[in-house]
């Protein structure tokens, strides 16, 4: 059986339609569909009940005190009696035809099953080109975080198996607008996913949602994401990065006697010279810096107990001074 | 935990640190060989800093060799644990010959409780053909964190862990992990030590001077020294089993290494790599052994021992106190106080044995020395220096 679930604020002008689209394209397939509404002010949850006494399929959560997409979707989740989990929007953007698609290929054996944009037949209409520019960017960060390659991961109109649900269930966070990418990024690597082309249509009823705070809730999701699934990653590249930076420094500071024969040659034998002079072991002497002209070394005395360590500078002109 | 399962094995751990300890002590009667001081007086060359910087902290104790000595034993031949728990699908007595192979090779008993990095570096090598047999560790997030936390520590022990890097990719590329993993923990501490490499020019030039110190050396020598590399490492037994368990599994992350470390110390001719191999071994024997599970073990046991008598009595380690420590001996009865000169080519053993600053001999820094060590005869010692009898090379304290 196919659970449906439509997280609703504010959206009492679309929902009747939006049941009538569903019962149509669903039928014949066994299904339910949970409407969790989050307390909406214009009493969306109150449309939904009236609506369900003539639809014995239809279930309303009313949610208080409580607000959020990625949280109303997997409190319906976790109350459906499907093995088939569907989420939509309910603003009409989303198509219910592509419902029997979605429910055909997780029965096929798919994990999850998405209404993708971004394949070969789906779309995106009406949005402006500042809007399209936002979507691949986020899109493109979310690809960060994914486990699996997915050309849409930001698709809020999928469909996911009741075990993988119930394998992710208590690893998911879902705060913000964005539960397919939690789920994402929180399933196992190689994982089955179809995705299925969408035509994303233009919103005509109720105003949209995404702002400022959702765009930062975005990011802030996004970097969730990142540290649970890679803290070890960051942790190790963090460590390396210091470790480059402090030998690279080091390194720098000798370039030029890798990269010029003639100031290796002068280099050398300045310190032969040098070390004979004082009766000092090369391995006492450590170049620290080489410059054009003249080096900078410390000579450490290597024996028991506390080394003897003095820095020297020597200049081809002037000859060896201890550094200032 | 059943009590007499601990006890037994407390008294075999008990044995092997008896063992490790025989080990130290055999390395310690020649005293600190010039390879062991450079390490012990954290001399930046030819090695990283990691385990060098470690050893210096203590080199202000009185027993810093001693202590070494023994906790570099006890890793060696308490890293046969690994081997028992890599081989744990074989039957008992196939596990105990390994052991047996791990503890009694050659290889092992010639350099346990050496202070030089072949043996870290053997140990290091053992982990990763450990992890090797743990494939249901190999998917765990944390695997390859630690993989790489290893790989980076082991390049930043010894360079020559290198040698080991086809067995720590096939590692991380087993079970098709990422490729950001790949790069990350297999890649980047390569880099580092890379560059790491380029903050000494005496370790790029140490490298350089080892690749051609040995090039009148005859060709046919080159092979020979390979090939009794090859079978000191495993004492023979051994290497047979796990050059055939590589080759019939077509293992690429064990032939690669073993290719690696052969072409090393073709071009090194260091006796000490061998043990580089011993790992490689192990692994090589266990495959072929989860293939056959039976072995005639009398005859294996009895070339093991046999192998490694007859190498430990052609090659034996130095068993007498080196000529460094006897001379400074001697020194040190005196009240004598003040720098040495050392006159000719010397090894840092020199440097660790003496109590004293140690400078190259010049006749103008005559004023300011107490001793003269002549390694070659030195001529025109003025009058005021009186020679120390009874040493075997010319030793001169100012009256």
């Amino acid at each position: 059986m196919l659970s449906l679930i439509l997280p609703t604020f504010n959206e009492a002008e679309s929902l009747p339609e939006l049941l009538e689209e569903i019962e149509t394209a669903l039928h014949g397939t066994p299904f339910e569909v949970i409407i969790v509404d989050d307390d909406s002010p214009d009493r969306t949850w109150e449309l939904a009940e009236t609506l369900s006494e003539n639809r014995p399929y239809v279930r309303v959560l009313r949610r208080m005190g409580r607000r959020g997409l990625s949280s109303a979707v997997v409190e319906g989740f976790s109350a459906a009696q499907g093995d088939v989990l569907a989420v939509m929007d309910s603003d009409g953007q989303h198509d219910p035809a592509l419902l029997p698609r979605l429910y055909a290929a997780i029965q096929s054996g798919a994990d999850i099953a998405i209404g993708s944009r971004y394949v070969s037949g789906g779309s995106v209409e009406g949005w402006a080109h500042a809007r399209h520019f936002a979507s691949f960017v986020a899109t493109a960060c979310a690809w960060l975080v994914c486990t699996n390659r997915v050309r849409d991961p930001m698709s809020g109109y999928f469909a996911v198996s009741r075990p993988v649900f119930a394998d992710i269930r208590d690893k998911l966070r879902p705060r913000g607008f964005k539960i397919l990418l939690e789920i994402l990024g929180t399933m196992p690597r190689r994982s089955r996913v179809q995705e299925i082309p969408l035509i994303f249509r233009l919103r005509t009823r109720g105003s949209s949602k995404l702002n400022a705070c959702v765009q930062t809730q975005f990011f802030r999701q996004m970097l969730s994401l990142l540290w649970r699934r890679s803290a070890w990653h960051i942790v190790f590249v963090c460590f390396s990065a210091v470790l480059c930076v402090l030998l690279g420094i080091r390194a720098w500071n000798l370039h030029l006697l890798y990269l010029d024969a003639g100031v290796r040659q002068q280099v050398r034998q300045s310190l032969e010279s040098i070390t004979e002079g004082k009766g000092w072991l090369m391995s006492d002497v450590a170049l620290r810096h080489v410059r054009r002209d003249g080096f900078r070394f410390l000579y450490r005395r290597h024996g028991r107990g506390e080394d003897h360590t003095q820095c020297y500078d020597f200049f081809y002109s002037d000859g060896l001074q201890t550094c200032t | 935990m059943d009590y007499r399962r601990v006890r037994s094995y407390a008294l075999v751990a008990f044995g092997l640190q008896c063992y490790a300890s025989v080990l130290a002590w055999v390395q310690s009667i020649g005293g600190v060989l010039t390879d062991e001081a450079k390490y012990l007086l954290n001399i930046p060359y030819p090695q990283p800093p990691l385990v060098r910087w470690v050893l210096h902290l203590s080199d202000g104790w009185v027993a810093q060799e001693w202590v070494w000595r023994i906790l570099f034993a006890t890793l060696l031949v308490h890293a046969a644990w690994f081997v028992w728990d890599a081989a744990r699908t074989l039957p008992r007595r196939l596990r105990l010959f390994l052991c047996a192979g791990w503890l009694f090779a050659a290889s092992t008993v010639l350099w346990g409780g050496a202070i030089i990095m072949s043996p870290l570096t053997a140990i290091q090598g053992l982990l990763f053909v450990w992890l090797f047999f743990r494939p249901e560790w190999h998917q765990k997030p944390l695997f390859a964190f630690f993989l790489g936390t290893l790989w980076l520590v082991s390049l930043y022990t010894a360079y020559q862990a290198v040698l080991y890097m086809p067995l720590v990719f096939l590692l991380l590329f087993f079970h098709r992990r990422s490729l950001v993993d790949v790069v990350v923990y297999g890649c980047i501490p390569i880099g580092l030590v890379f560059l790491y490499a380029l903050t000494n020019p005496l370790i790029l030039a140490s490298f350089v001077n080892a690749g051609t110190e040995n090039t009148d050396i005859p060709l046919w020598w080159w092979f020979y020294f390979l090939l009794r590399t090859l079978f000191t490492g495993g004492s023979i037994v051994l290497s047979v089993l796990g050059l055939a368990g590589m080759v019939r599994h077509r293992h690429w992350g064990f032939l690669g290494s073993l290719f690696l470390v052969g072409f090393f110390i073709f071009i090194s001719f260091r006796d000490y790599y061998d043990i580089l191999f011993l790992p490689l071994f192990v692994g090589g024997s266990i495959l072929l052994l989860q293939r056959w599970q039976t072995l005639p073990l009398v005859p294996s046991y009895a070339v093991l021992v046999s192998v490694t008598a007859m190498t430990v009595w052609l090659l034996p380690p130095v068993l007498s106190p080196s000529t460094a420590r006897m001379v400074f001996q001697r020194l040190e009865e005196t009240s004598l106080s003040g720098e040495i000169l050392i006159q000719g080519s010397f090894g840092h053993q020199w440097q660790y044995e003496s109590a004293w600053p140690v400078r190259k001999y010049t006749p103008e820094f005559l004023d300011s020395a107490a001793t003269i060590i002549c390694l070659n005869p030195c001529d025109q010692i003025p009058n005021s220096w009186r020679q120390v009898p009874g040493l075997s090379v010319e030793v001169w304290m100012s009256r």
